[in-house]
């Protein structure tokens, strides 16, 4: 036994310890990674990238561009392009530890997986249009009052990022 | 020779673990060098589409304007008088330096004297990560100003996008470049 050990490690404790520490950096790995980009900030990047998308399709195609945000049936947050009433685009923004709250004229609501949101933009002048506005065009109603969506709020894990959209111009970014 | 038949020795895992080393970082670098490049573009790409976008907002405010275009360099603004239905609003356009930011703004314009009146002060942000906004507004034939150079630059990553685009107007307001 002695003699054995007395040369250096063997392949057997290398490979032991290889794997113990595998498997400690693949925990640092989750945990930061989880902090870096949380299922909410994801979403509200996504977000983001859809505004951009329904926007210059607004401003750029003849037709009208519009975005259905809504809750689908096992909690999980839909995002939908549709250009002139087809669906062009459709992205899952987060699971159901995910949660919408959106800044309408009259406050803070949630969204509920009663009443998708629909959000559209003026052609030419990119500016946000009235909820009421984008809901009729697509023959949809609208639960969130006539005004105007001033920002989209993610939250869900660690911390919350709000997507905001200035409706007189239309432009839009993240704050969080 | 006896003693390397059991096992490592502690010198020949140092080896391993520096050649290792050696070799990751290289990759690493490789790695980064390529994030970089591809977050650089499309921060590129990102600033011409916003610049484009946001001309063409302006654009389709000063195609249609019927009732004065008037420029002022020294703030960086423009302001669009356009009458719709016996009303007539004031389109501001201006250029914070400070903040990189151009900004709009509406409100109503009166006809007194001889000239629109109207008190507007910009706040909602049209752009960001601009450094420089001009237009030169250009009458050919002396009646009415007939077309206008936008100019808008951008600017992210200490790279800068410059968005050019002359625009003709229908309705040749009055207008004047203010110094």
């Amino acid at each position: 036994m002695k003699k054995a050990k007395s040369g250096g490690f063997t392949l057997l404790e290398l490979l032991l310890v290889i794997v113990i520490s595998g498997i400690a950096m693949g925990f640092i790995y989750l945990s930061v990674a989880n902090v870096s980009s949380s299922a909410a900030r994801r979403a509200a990047t996504e977000m983001n990238y859809a505004i951009s998308r329904c926007r210059s399709g607004a401003v750029s195609r003849e037709g009208f561009a519009c975005l259905e945000l809504s809750v689908g049936t096992q909690g999980e947050i839909l995002c939908k392009y549709y250009e002139n009433g087809a669906l062009a685009e459709e992205r899952e923004l987060g699971g159901s530890r995910v949660t919408v709250s959106l800044s309408v004229d009259e406050g803070e609501k949630p969204l509920t997986s009663a009443a998708p949101l629909y959000l559209s933009f003026e052609r030419g002048t990119g500016a946000e249009s009235t909820l009421n506005a984008a809901a009729e065009r697509m023959g949809k109603a609208n639960s969130y009052g006539g005004g105007y969506c001033s920002a989209i709020t993610f939250s869900g894990g660690r911390g919350s990022y709000t997507v905001e959209i200035v409706a007189s111009t239309g432009s839009h970014g993240i704050q969080g | 020779m006896r003693s390397n038949t059991k096992g490592f020795s502690l010198a020949e895992l140092v080896v391993g673990i520096v050649i290792f080393g050696v070799i990751s970082a290289s990759a690493l670098g490789f790695l980064v060098a390529s994030t970089n490049t591809y977050g650089s573009l499309s921060a590129n790409m990102n600033m011409r589409m916003e610049a484009q976008l946001a001309v063409n907002q302006i654009s389709e405010y000063l195609i249609d304007c019927n009732s004065g275009v008037y420029w002022y360099d020294s703030t960086k603004s423009l302001c669009v008088l356009r009458t719709d239905g016996g009303s007539t609003t004031a389109h501001v356009f201006e250029l914070n330096c400070e903040s990189g930011e151009l900004l709009y703004g509406k409100g109503e314009a009166v006809y007194r004297n001889g000239a629109y009146e109207y008190s507007v002060s910009p706040a909602d942000l049209l752009v960001d990560n601009a450094v420089g906004f001009d237009v030169a507004l250009i009458s050919n034939d002396g009646e009415g100003i007939s077309c206008a150079v936008i100019e808008l630059k951008l600017e992210t990553r200490g790279k800068t996008h410059t968005e050019e685009r002359t625009i003709a107007l229908r309705n040749k307001p009055e207008g004047k470049n203010i110094l």
